[in-house]
């Protein structure tokens, strides 16, 4: 009853006007972000973090959080009518999906993506509610050995799941923890590595860092794909609805979808790709005809659909109840609540539930929404993805530009996203994955702090990041990943694995 | 993961899928370096002990970090058997085709990093797009102009009026 009670409370929040139209416009700008493929939920997000000073921290996280899961239900369109995806966790969409249109059945395949996407992320919201609360109650008990252990784990599996080799994954995790170093030291104050740069005294800006990394870079690999053409395929409203053969054939994946995706969200380092891939995969290895997967099989739609969606739900778990974010979006808007001084732990359901509760119930509203955004107005994103790249990328530079400097107006932070921005574009050329290196940025001044706290509290002692039993299991866990992801035999098992699934 | 204008395959979503400790001899060299660099920094700053970490205590562990990163790409690459298969993708990593406009778009982009304050907001950002929306095949000034003109005033109006964001002036401070 107590959670009952905290919902209409949120709901209370969530349905203020001015939240309303944050909720809104955040969704809005998610699906654009989503259908559009070149620029991504990270580098809207961090575009329109600036915007968010001026606004209430609850306000200003329902707008973010819209814009996240707003992408999960946007990307599927591109991936459907275009095959080439909006954003990256609607990659696998395009196997089935395209083939599904190219059969002329556009419609079922969107239909059947946007329900999916409902049904998943409304279900992924209950597990929010009810698990948040256990664990933010088990957190209160944590000690700087526990978060410390527990951020190394965070980092061992963005850098285990994220794509290309793992020994690079680590780098830009070493990296991203220089960086985060780069300024004022948490315990003492002094001044570090500032180069006597008056912008690198108070440390490199989350904000230019990402814009620099995520959008920037991402701009400059897609100027040489200038010259290609999209042909988008055509559908209308009315052939949106799925058959009862369809809901029939999609009831089972949507589900098994929601629960990957829930699961795998909530792992740090999960997160809606990996959740869309495992779906399809235990789709494909569920159905009785797994052939027809690859040329338009619903399954293959509504399952990865349903599971990147649940687990843009989930993420929010992590970084509710233990303050630490599950993957990049989620480390934007752990920066967001600490420039609006809201620390998020386990402290932050009790401390601001007007967040915590606003943000849930917004996320229901949004997902009506989306709904509603994505199946009668398909046709207005069908008429924007027909804007050819050559005159979009002008204007997300531009907004870059815009988001960095209005920060604090200062021009030092435009070189910062320029920097960060070629140093993206090069580290991408090479498989060198961004997404480690970010999340080690935000983690950085924690996981110091934890460490230092842990070694002055135990006197010196190493030991007590493994006589403390989370503490041992969460890095006896990381170091069996790392080790297992390096020997050469898992090497050539995860290939295998790899090439079964084909 | 670059989700931009790629078509999507069955073998391309396998590639992404996949975890591959693909490291060559050099980018570990690299690697030992930048991490040697980041501990001599480090070692600037008071490390304390144990007991007492100081400031360069985590700077120190993540340089020693990257160094040994590092070397274990330059172990794994000799370890390797597939030699052959574990090029770092350079090949295929910046072709040609691509540098004039990739050079062009990051010294533009330089150019308004450099002269956004002293000349302004409106007057940059609207030489910025019109080089920009020029399409150097098509060579359409007129709606390159018109369009860069329109997108400065838009963003400013925006951003400076609406939302308050405070714009460099330039030339222009009554703006």
């Amino acid at each position: 009853m107590s959670i009952l009670h905290d919902l209409f409370y949120g709901f209370g929040i969530a349905l203020h006007p001015w939240n309303l139209l944050s909720c809104f416009f955040g969704v809005f700008i998610g699906t654009l972000v989503g259908v559009l493929p070149g620029i991504g939920p990270v580098g809207a997000m961090s575009i329109l973090l600036p915007i968010t000073f001026g606004i209430s921290p609850v306000t200003s996280i329902i707008m973010l959080a819209g814009i996240y899961y707003g992408a999960m239900y946007g990307g599927s369109t591109t991936s459907i009518l275009v095959n080439i995806p909006g954003e990256a966790a609607s990659v696998v969409t395009c196997l089935d999906g395209h083939q599904m249109a190219l059969k002329g059945r556009a419609g079922p395949a969107l239909g059947i993506a946007a329900f999916g996407s409902f049904i998943a992320g409304t279900l992924g919201l209950f597990g929010l509610m009810f698990m948040t609360n256990t664990l933010a109650g088990i957190a209160l008990m944590f000690g700087p050995s526990e978060y410390f252990s527990l951020m190394c784990l965070g980092l061992s599996l963005v850098t285990y799941l994220t794509q290309g080799s793992v020994l690079r994954g680590l780098v830009m995790a070493g990296l991203g923890l220089f960086l985060s170093l780069i300024g004022q030291d948490v315990i003492t104050g002094q001044a570090r590595f500032s180069f006597g740069l008056m912008g690198l005294i108070d440390g490199v800006g989350l904000v230019p860092l990402v814009m620099g990394l995520f959008g920037i870079s991402e701009v400059l690999l897609n100027l040489e794909k200038l010259s290609e053409k999209r042909e988008v395929l055509k559908t209308r409203f009315r052939e949106l609805f799925p058959t009862k053969k369809d809901w029939g054939k999609s009831a089972r994946p949507i589900g098994r979808g929601t629960l990957i995706g829930f699961l795998l969200g909530i792992l740090p380092g999960g997160g809606a790709v990996i959740s869309s891939f495992v779906s399809y995969a235990t789709e494909k290895r569920f159905a009785k005809h797994p052939e027809e997967f690859g040329n338009g099989a619903i399954e293959g739609v509504a399952g990865p659909e349903s599971a990147n969606n649940a687990a843009s739900s989930s993420g929010f778990i992590p970084l509710f109840s233990l303050g630490i974010p599950a993957n990049v979006i989620m480390a934007l808007l752990l920066g967001a609540l600490m420039i609006h001084g809201v620390k998020p732990g386990p402290l932050l359901i009790t401390e601001h539930p007007e967040i915590f509760w606003g943000t849930v119930a917004s996320m229901y509203v949004g997902n009506v929404m989306l709904l509603v955004l994505n199946l009668p107005l398909i046709s207005v994103w069908v008429q924007i993805l027909k804007v050819p790249y050559r005159t979009l990328f002008p204007l997300i530079l531009l907004f870059c530009f815009i988001g960095a400097y209005s920060i604090s107006a200062n021009v030092f932070d435009l070189y910062v996203m320029l920097v960060f921005g070629v140093l993206g574009y090069v580290l991408r050329k090479l498989s060198y994955e961004p997404a480690p290196m970010v999340l080690a940025f935000v983690l950085g001044p924690l996981l110091e702090k934890n460490l230092r706290q842990a070694l002055i509290l135990s006197d010196g002692s190493i030991s007590v990041f493994l006589t403390r039993p989370l503490s041992a299991v969460s890095l006896l866990i990381a170091a069996t990943l790392l080790l297992s992801a390096i020997l050469p035999f898992v090497q050539k098992r995860r290939s295998e694995v790899i090439a079964e699934e084909d | 993961m670059n989700a931009g204008e790629t078509k999507v395959s069955k073998a391309m979503v396998e590639k992404e899928t996949g975890t591959g400790t693909e490291t060559g001899t050099v980018e570990g060299i690299v690697w030992i370096g930048i991490g040697f660099i980041i501990c001599l920094l480090a070692l600037r700053f008071d490390l304390g002990s144990f007991h007492q970490p100081g400031p360069g205590f985590v700077a120190l562990l993540s340089g020693l970090f990257i160094a040994a990163m590092g070397l274990a790409m330059i172990i794994a690459r000799t370890m390797s058997k597939r030699r052959r298969q574990m090029a770092p993708g350079t090949d295929h990593a910046f072709r040609i085709g691509a540098w004039p406009r990739l050079i062009y778009t990051v010294a533009l982009l330089l150019a308004y990093v450099i002269l956004i304050e002293p000349v302004g907001f409106i007057l940059t950002t609207s030489l910025l797009m019109f080089a920009l929306f020029f399409d150097l095949e098509k060579r359409n000034y007129f709606w390159s102009l018109f369009f860069a003109i329109a997108t400065a005033l838009v963003s400013y109006l925006v951003f400076e009026v609406w939302l308050h964001c405070q714009l460099p002036r330039g030339l222009f401070p009554w703006w």
